[in-house]
């Protein structure tokens, strides 16, 4: 099972027409080819479900479907950000769709022609993952009373490394939002949970 | 790439020519979270080649280092917790044993390593580095000397820092180092190995060890991958420790 906690309720609002509206226009002159995002792209779109389900199988369907995802809107993707917040964006929308759908009663994602079934040291390699995620897990609960932007800016800015414009972009929010909203959540962590220095 | 990795994608180009697939346009260096990748100069005997390097500095960077101190300060609970999930995402080769935590103020250092393969990674208000080489075979360090894989200056958008990643050998207990200015900076020494950094150009000259016959002076000669100007690759010219390998000082 996946945590809909740690989303937040307003993942559901992120849906394909928000990322397509920030990648309407293609001029095609310079292209990125899809392997090497995939390759620099896949552990933190893993981690990024790991933070979020115990389970490897649904880290894995979740992340299979982020890529597939990608390959079907990557005529879209306009550059104006980098190609891991455009990623982490789906993830995000299909994130929101997997809980949308647990909540319906739907089971889970079957994009890829059917489930991926993982070998026993794929299982091992995703629960090694999702394990190695337990202080960024932990941080986000210790932040639980921030609002579910403020967290999410957390995870992205200080545990992804995404700069707040390109977190701004997943987000959804102005930069100077972000930025705002980053600035209250450490305010807000350093008063809580002492020295946090996030 | 893991097993999983691999065969995500050998499925994403079966069943939807993942590899023929690209998109749509690249910005030209404009991102305001630039990337070197590759632009750390590792030094190390018999490299195997496994290596990756991010740097960014967010939001700025007017003063990408404020914060930063000469000596080791103790890093808060939560410090760690982000900086260990930023690493845990980030390095070559998650999983590894973390050996060596430095902190510096707002700023976390941390080595992880099994001896043949290492991964160093930062994290801190402005900048962020995930690192990782590998090597073989693993190298035996004198007792009572420091042997560095790395030393190292990165310039970026005017602001420029240097780092010292070395194994300790047997008896180091504590070492402080001297740049080329006279600056000291108190080294991070954790289960044989030894780390600082420090803001801006200037190169390690020397160290004092504390060691169980006294204090040692090690030297080290001039490293031309520590000019800001002169970046060295792995394994680059700089190749077995500057100065400061198993011959060093």
């Amino acid at each position: 099972m996946c945590n809909a906690t740690t989303a937040g309720a307003h993942l559901r609002d992120v849906t394909a027409s928000n990322i397509k509206r920030d990648v309407a226009r293609v001029d095609g002159s310079s292209r990125l080819e899809f392997e090497a995002v995939y390759r620099e792209n896949v552990r933190p779109v893993t981690a990024f479900f790991a933070r979020r389900c115990r389970d490897p199988q649904h880290v894995a369907d979740l992340t299979s479907q982020t890529f597939v995802e990608a390959i079907k809107s990557a005529n879209t993707f306009q550059g104006r950000g980098s190609a891991t917040a455009w990623l982490i964006a789906i993830a995000r929308r299909v994130y929101a769709n997997h809980l949308a759908d647990q909540a319906s009663g739907i089971d889970l994602i079957d994009q890829l022609g059917g489930r991926l079934v993982l070998e026993h040291d794929e299982v091992e390699d995703l629960a090694a993952r999702i394990d190695a995620q337990r202080d960024g897990k932990e941080l986000l609960e210790r932040a639980a009373r921030l609002s579910s932007l403020e967290r999410e800016a957390i995870e992205l800015v200080d545990l992804m490394g995404l700069t707040p414009t390109d977190a701004a972009r997943v987000l959804d929010v102005s930069p100077n939002a972000l930025r705002v909203r980053l600035f209250r959540a450490h305010k807000r962590l350093r008063k809580e949970l002492g020295d946090v220095r996030l | 790439m893991s097993a999983f990795d691999d065969r995500l994608w050998t499925r994403l180009v079966d069943e939807h020519d993942a590899d023929r697939v690209a998109l749509g346009s690249v910005p030209k260096q404009r991102s305001k979270r630039p990337l070197l990748v590759g632009a750390s100069g590792v030094a190390a005997v018999s490299v195997a080649g496994v290596f990756a390097a991010v740097l960014s500095l967010a939001g700025g960077a007017s003063n990408a280092f404020a914060g930063w101190t000469p000596q080791p300060t103790a890093p808060t609970a939560a410090q760690l917790a982000a900086a260990k999930a930023y690493c845990a995402t980030n390095v070559p080769t998650p999983g590894l044993p973390l050996e060596l935590t430095d902190t510096r103020g707002p700023f976390t250092f941390l080595v992880y390593s099994d001896d043949s393969s290492n991964d160093f990674c930062t994290i801190g208000p402005s900048f962020r580095n995930a690192s990782g080489w590998s090597t073989s075979p693993p190298v035996t360090v004198p007792a009572g000397r420091l042997y560095l894989w790395d030393e190292h200056t990165t310039t970026h958008v005017e602001q420029s820092y240097g780092f010292v990643i070395a194994r300790a050998g047997e008896g180091v207990s504590a070492a402080r180092l001297t740049l080329e200015d006279g600056t000291e900076v108190t080294a991070t020494v954790q289960n044989g190995w030894a780390v600082a950094w420090w803001p801006g150009t200037h190169q390690l000259t020397s160290a004092q060890l504390a060691t169980p016959s006294g204090t040692q002076t090690q030297t080290f000669a001039p490293s031309p991958c520590g000019h800001p100007l002169h970046k060295c690759r792995p394994g680059g010219p700089h190749g077995a420790a500057p100065g400061g390998g198993p011959g060093g000082g």
